[in-house]
């Protein structure tokens, strides 16, 4: 019993600080140049603001390789370059494309060769002249020069030369698909060994988002939340939730992929391999609310806002979603009829506390 | 030695005459020398030390620089007294020393030791000793008004009006405030600096490295020689922006490429607003210690005309402030009295002396003394103001008694019969030595009566003092005048025709008698009754409100208004004006309504960005108390405000004797700030309950938010970072940081790395990303946890010790009694924790200071008198009765304090020291002719009614002189005349009831008991 009297007597000594309605007529609310606004509900809360890069996208990077080994004499696009597909990307020389010329001429001629010797022995053997064996040997001869010339030729086109470009020693690496440069990692009159990279390319409608959370952070995430570009208004997937932490900034990565630019109403150019942006998590919620930044304030620890009523204002307690310079998302009891204080929120608050009462 | 004083000036009259003139041309030159201010410069020496560190926070301010200094100052010599404020960015020390104490020499003492410590002062500090001015130095006030932008016009003010409003003579310093300073602002924007790998450091270096201009020699060349001369100053925005911070084989990072370079302006401290109609820029001009104000402001008012046709087109310097038109008025008002005085006294002569030419020949002395009084004020090195022309004022009566005596003497001796016959000098010069020695002895008493006032000590003895030389001087002047000038021109006009005494001496005679023989038959009913009016005096005392000093009109109104202390600045500046609109519709008396907000420039005046000074100059004549009324009804209107009402002068009056304002001031000392917050409330409460209890107020030191940065050590080790980097890089984005200067023309702005300033928002800064030395990117949150908690606003020191203080006004009750029974109940009802403790300040400190060294000083006057009575009549006894005659002279003051309503204060306190004189003078007058008569043989009964009748005509005629002289300054209206008020009815009832009764009780008394004889 005696508890709780004191309990009550607490209560009643620490509610006057804390009531929550601040009574002011109308003329003080004028002079203390309180404006309101209704607080506009909106169905998507938005989170803090995360640093995000954009990347590639995982498959939708590639590397260019040197056909063969040689020397390279050109490499006539610039990093950041916008290929077609079949345009040239490289030209290499190397010494050892003639000898492939005068390869499938041998070839060729072998061919050749085996094949009428093949033809005159069927002939042979249908008179009777020869030996059953003798025909076999001769058609798997041919076979083998037809196999071998095929190897030679499909060896050529490998390389992507013509005969006329091998027997010159010229060889031109060509773009399979339109695609972005992202590095030259060769410069001309170098010296590449066969399958060496040559170029980095990407394709740049294929784009996503890398994060480095905290772990903290990366907990609030699932795979197929949608992150929001500030900026662009591009909407991120989330893919990926790393497992693994880096060792030096204790991060998770997250990453989230990016609509491809034809997709409707985008206007992905603003976002470029390499870019740092902002992302904000959106999430589903019936219960957010936009006030413009101002009308927050914080004390105690806790975030309010004045919610007007009848005799004046009355704080009303709010969890924060996001802030940015001009607008905050809040939860709370609000109500989109009842207006909240957007300006003279310090004079409010001073109100509230009790500042400067007698 | 009186004697041949008057004859060599009898004998010499050229001479004499020429010496006069000496005077009064040499006094004439006096009055144009003498400084002229409305009030005694009443500050002690004193030094400010203000430093400033962008961006620090109170508790940073007091452990790293404050106490430092503090503990540095603490032993120097002379020093009275230590006070600090350590506040967001700034620290505001300041050293008090003995009074006396020369201000270079200390100052001096002060800067020694400061450029001793000031290497382990971190790095970065601005700032070290405030200019030479005193609290009181505020003399002249301005706004610069045109279609100028804010930045423009603090421009304007800073680098054209300022400098040449510094050289005028006497201005130590012109305070700026409000506007907007210009700066060239380098952005940098985090995410490119991260993604370039590119630190603050590096930027900061650039900036620093590259800005900047040199000489390197001369080369001959031929017969001629060339100076070279290195050019590398950055003057523009492209300049910076080209500046390259970082460069590799292909690639090159500029100063653009990872921050916006733009024109902005410098983190504002404060700000102005005026007359409702938003911010302006504020020139505040800082009269040196000691110099005129009239003059410094004269000064300045014509250099600001001088400037005025180079200002831009539309630009103009709207003063709103000028100490000088206080000055003139408040002087102007002592002025006029002095001058309705004397023609008053004139008028009063020839009615009782009913000869013009003996009028004339007394009224000399009236501008004679006056001028030999300016003379020794300029000896004195006292400077003309309301106090010591005060002096002057009451001593108007006092002055003309010397002459009077003596040219009534003379007047009555031409007229002796057989006089025609002798040479008119030896008449005159027997008359004169008739009166001398008696005459000598009143003056001195009269003057004594004042020297206990010399003996004041603080603001009281800064006061008082010149009001006591003054009269000192001017009581000495007019003695010596008697005895020289004015019987020479007695000699020289009066003419011997014999007349009969004049009309208004003749009718009070003839009144008077019945009156005296009537209370002599009764003298059992006469003493009854004067016992009984003695007791209800007492009675009235007792009740009589008592208070310092009466508050002087200054004409301007201040009202402080304070707001939630975590106010922006903006916000705060919102409501100023809607107050000020409030306030021109509410008062349309009001011409002028500047307000500040905030911090001035130098820092003089620190205050919070919530804390507001409203300045309303008022149209002359304005009812000021109605004013006050209705701007506390306006008021209500504002709720969540706190306020005060206080005057220019008298707020810095009581910021410099308290370092707070208010009546009573409890300071509470103790080491935690919570602590002392919450007992500082309770002490609040306690006093808001007891009755006279007026805008009760305490600094809540709290309430100001802070966002609370928490380190991660582990985080930052692993990151390669440390807490140093962190705050250095926090303080880059918000405060910014001065990295160095870009000069255009005169003009020097500052170059500022700074990031997106206030407008960062709060939940943004942990996602900040920081560029790690070994490359790769941290978010700032992983680095320090942000909280947002309250704290203090400011830390107040006093001789090293943290304290804080509650402040009250008293209202319709009188200050000693609220404090006995606020100390009472805070005893009761406050507990404090050990190591708490508080003193009681405030106005009434400075009462009961005054009040027990009179307690002291009166008496031991009293002594003095009373041994200079014994030693003229050569009996106890007689001294015994003239002195009886003072505590009925001190009755009509009573009553005239408690008719009038005012207060029992220091004014009319010196009131009644004024009356102790006179009451004794009228006695030993009385006392003195009744012992020459009973020397003749007369029987008792007849030397008294004889002795009382003949003697009536001096004794009215000092006593009514006496009060007329101050009745100018009882209906005087305009500033300062609230001083002099009090004072003027103390004298002036107090010589009715005093001259009532040595008139009446003197008489029997005498008679009782004035001789043995008569007793045995």
């Amino acid at each position: 019993m005696k508890r709780v009297i004191v309990l009550s007597l607490l209560i009643a000594a620490t509610l006057p600080l804390h009531a929550a309605d601040i009574v002011l007529g109308a003329a003080q609310i004028e002079r203390l140049g309180i404006r309101e606004a209704v607080p506009v509900q909106t169905g998507k809360a938005e989170a803090a603001a995360w640093s995000a890069r954009v990347v590639a996208s995982a498959d939708a990077e590639w590397v260019v390789t040197a056909p063969t080994g040689g020397v390279v004499v050109r490499v006539p696009v610039v990093e950041g370059q916008q290929v077609a597909a079949n345009a040239v990307l490289a030209e290499l020389r190397s010494a050892s494309l003639p000898d492939q010329g005068a390869a499938l001429a041998q070839a060729r001629s072998a061919a050749a060769l085996a094949r009428s010797n093949r033809d005159r022995d069927r002939t042979l053997h249908a008179e009777g002249l020869i030996a059953e064996r003798r025909v076999r040997e001769s058609e798997n001869a041919a076979v083998q020069a037809d196999a071998a010339l095929t190897a030679v030729q499909s060896r050529l086109r490998l390389l992507g030369v013509s005969a006329a470009d091998a027997a010159a020693g010229r060889i031109q690496v060509r773009a399979e698909t339109s695609a972005t440069v992202l590095e030259r990692m060769v410069s001309p009159g170098q010296r590449v060994d066969e399958a060496d990279a040559l170029l980095r390319l990407a394709d740049a409608r294929k784009l996503m988002l890398e994060l480095n959370l905290t772990v903290a952070q990366a907990e609030q995430v699932r795979e197929g939340d949608v992150l929001l570009v500030e900026g662009s208004g591009e909407q991120a997937k989330v893919t990926q939730i790393g497992w693994g932490a880096s060792d030096s900034t204790q991060t998770v990565r997250v990453r989230a992929a990016l609509p491809p630019p034809n997709s409707a109403g985008s206007a992905s150019s603003a976002l470029r391999p390499g870019l740092w942006v902002k992302a904000r998590r959106s999430q589903q919620t019936d219960n957010a609310w936009q006030v413009p930044a101002a009308a927050v304030s914080h004390h105690d620890g806790k975030t309010w806002v004045f919610v007007r009523t009848t005799e004046g204002f009355r704080a009303v307690e709010v969890q924060p979603l996001s802030q940015d310079a001009g607008r905050a998302t809040i939860a709370g009891a609000l109500d989109a009829k009842a207006p909240v204080a957007i300006s003279g929120v310090a004079a409010l608050k001073a109100v509230w506390l009790g500042h400067g009462a007698e | 030695m009186l004697d041949s004083l008057t004859r060599g000036a009898l004998a010499r009259p050229l001479l004499t005459l020429l010496a006069a003139l000496l005077l009064m041309a040499a006094g004439a030159r006096a009055l144009m020398n003498l400084p002229i201010d409305a009030f005694p410069d009443v500050s002690a020496p004193q030094v400010k030390i203000i430093v400033k560190l962008a961006g620090m926070t109170p508790e940073e301010m007091e452990t790293r620089v404050t106490t430092p200094i503090e503990i540095e100052m603490l032993g120097l010599p002379k020093q009275t007294m230590l006070r600090s404020t350590s506040k967001y960015g700034l620290t505001d020390i300041t050293i008090d020393f003995e009074d006396g104490t020369d201000i270079y020499w200390a100052r001096n003492q002060v800067s020694e030791r400061l450029t001793g410590i000031m290497g382990d002062l971190p790095a970065g500090l601005t700032g070290g000793l405030a200019p030479i001015t005193t609290p009181l130095g505020e003399m002249f006030m301005f706004t610069v008004e045109g279609d100028l932008s804010l930045a423009e016009r603090r421009g304007l003010l800073d680098w054209v009006i300022r400098p040449a409003l510094r050289t005028v003579r006497g201005v130590a310093d012109v305070n700026v405030l409000g506007g907007l300073a210009s700066a060239y602002e380098v952005v940098p924007d985090p995410a490119r600096l991260a993604a370039t790998g590119i630190t603050l450091d590096e930027l900061r270096a650039t900036l620093e490295r590259f800005n900047r201009n040199d000489g390197a020699g001369r080369i001959n060349e031929g017969e001629e020689t060339l100076l070279v001369r290195v050019q590398g100053r950055l003057n523009s925005l492209d300049d910076i922006g080209r500046l390259v911070v970082h460069a590799t084989r292909d690639t090159q990072v500029r100063v653009a490429d990872v921050a916006e370079v733009r024109l902005g302006a410098l983190t504002r401290m404060g700000g102005v607003t005026h007359n409702g109609e938003g911010e302006t820029v504020q020139g505040l001009v800082l009269g040196l210690r000691g110099a005129d104000a009239q003059e410094v402001v004269r000064g300045v008012r014509a250099r600001l005309e001088e400037i005025a046709p180079s200002l831009p087109e539309g630009v103009k310097v709207i003063p709103f402030y000028d100490r000088g038109e206080l000055v003139s008025s408040a002087v102007g008002t002592v002025t006029r009295a002095l001058i309705e005085a004397v023609v008053l006294v004139l008028v009063l002569l020839y009615l009782f002396l009913g000869n013009l030419r003996a009028a004339l020949a007394v009224a000399v002395v009236l501008p004679l003394s006056a001028l030999w009084t300016f003379l020794l004020m300029d000896f004195a090195g006292l400077s003309a103001n309301l106090m010591s022309l005060g002096g002057l004022a009451i001593a108007i009566g006092l002055l003309v008694d010397a002459a009077v005596v003596v040219v009534e003497n003379v007047v009555a001796h031409l007229h002796e019969p057989g006089a025609a016959g002798r040479p008119r000098q030896d008449v005159v010069l027997e008359a004169v030595r008739e009166v001398a020695v008696p005459t000598t002895a009143g003056i001195v008493i009269i003057a004594l009566v004042f020297v206990p006032l010399l003996s004041l000590q603080g603001l009281e003895g800064k006061l008082f003092a010149p009001v006591a030389l003054t009269i000192v001087f001017a009581l000495a002047g007019s003695l010596l005048l008697s005895l020289t000038v004015i019987p020479l021109l007695a000699r020289l006009m009066l003419n011997a025709r014999s007349h009969s005494d004049p009309w208004l001496p003749r009718t009070l005679s003839r009144l008077y008698r019945p009156l005296l023989e009537r209370a002599l038959a009764a003298p059992r009913i006469v003493a009854a009754i004067a016992a009984l009016l003695f007791v209800v005096a007492a009675v009235v005392y007792v009740g009589l409100g008592k208070t310092f000093m009466p508050t002087m009109d200054e004409g301007s109104l201040i009202v402080q208004l304070e707001k939630l202390p975590s106010i922006s600045l903006d916000a705060s500046l919102d409501i100023d004006t809607r107050f000020q609109q409030a306030l021109k519709e509410t008062v349309p008396e009001a011409m002028q309504i500047v307000a500040r907000a905030g911090s001035d420039e130098i820092g003089l005046d620190p205050m919070g960005l919530n804390q507001t000074d409203t300045f309303i100059s008022l149209s002359p004549g304005a009812d000021k108390p109605a004013i006050v009324h209705r701007i506390r009804e306006l008021l209500a209107e504002f709720p969540g405000v706190a306020y005060a009402f206080t005057q220019p002068i008298e707020m810095r009056v009581s910021e410099m004797i308290l370092g707070v304002r208010g009546d009573l001031a409890i300071r509470l000392f103790g080491p935690d700030i919570d602590t002392l917050n919450h007992k500082a409330g309770e002490i609040a409460e306690v006093l808001r309950a007891i009755p006279g209890a007026e805008d009760v107020f305490f600094v809540r030191n709290e309430g100001v938010q802070y966002l609370r940065v928490v380190p991660d050590t582990d985080a930052l080790a692993r990151a390669g970072l440390d807490v140093d980097a962190l705050s250095a890089m926090l303080r880059a984005q918000i405060e910014g940081e001065r990295i160095g200067i870009i000069q255009k023309l005169e003009r020097r702005y500052p170059l500022v790395i700074r990031a997106s300033g206030a407008s960062t928002v709060a939940d943004d800064l942990t996602q900040m990303p920081v560029a790690l030395p070994g490359g790769g990117r941290i978010a700032l949150g992983q680095l320090a946890r942000f909280e947002r908690v309250d704290g203090p606003v400011q830390i107040n020191r006093q001789l090293g010790s943290r304290n804080t203080v509650v402040i009250a006004n008293v209202g319709g009750r009188d200050l000693v009694g609220f404090v006995e029974d606020a100390r009472a109940q805070v005893l009761q009802k406050v507990e404090l924790p050990a190591g708490y403790r508080l003193t009681w300040g405030g106005e009434f400190e400075n009462q009961q200071r005054a009040a027990q060294r009179l307690a002291l000083v009166v008496p031991a006057a009293l002594v003095l008198i009373f041994l200079i009575l014994y030693s003229t009549f050569n009996s106890l006894r007689q001294a015994t009765l003239v002195m009886a005659n003072v505590p009925f002279a001190m009755i009509g003051g009573v009553f005239a304090l408690g008719l009038s309503g005012e207060y029992l204060s220091v004014p009319a306190s010196v009131g009644f020291i004024a009356l102790l004189g006179i009451a004794v003078l009228n006695g030993v007058v009385l006392v003195s002719y009744f012992n020459q008569l009973r020397a003749t043989g007369m029987n008792m009964t007849d030397v008294v009614i004889n002795g009382a009748q003949r003697r009536l005509r001096p004794v009215l005629l000092t006593a009514s002189m006496a009060a007329l002289g101050l009745v100018p300054l009882l209906f005087a209206t305009g500033p300062g005349s609230e001083i002099q008020r009090p004072l003027a009815i103390v004298v002036i009832g107090g010589l009715i009831s005093c001259t009532l009764l040595t008139l009446l009780l003197l008489p029997i008394l005498y008679k009782r008991f004035g001789e043995r004889s008569a007793t045995t």
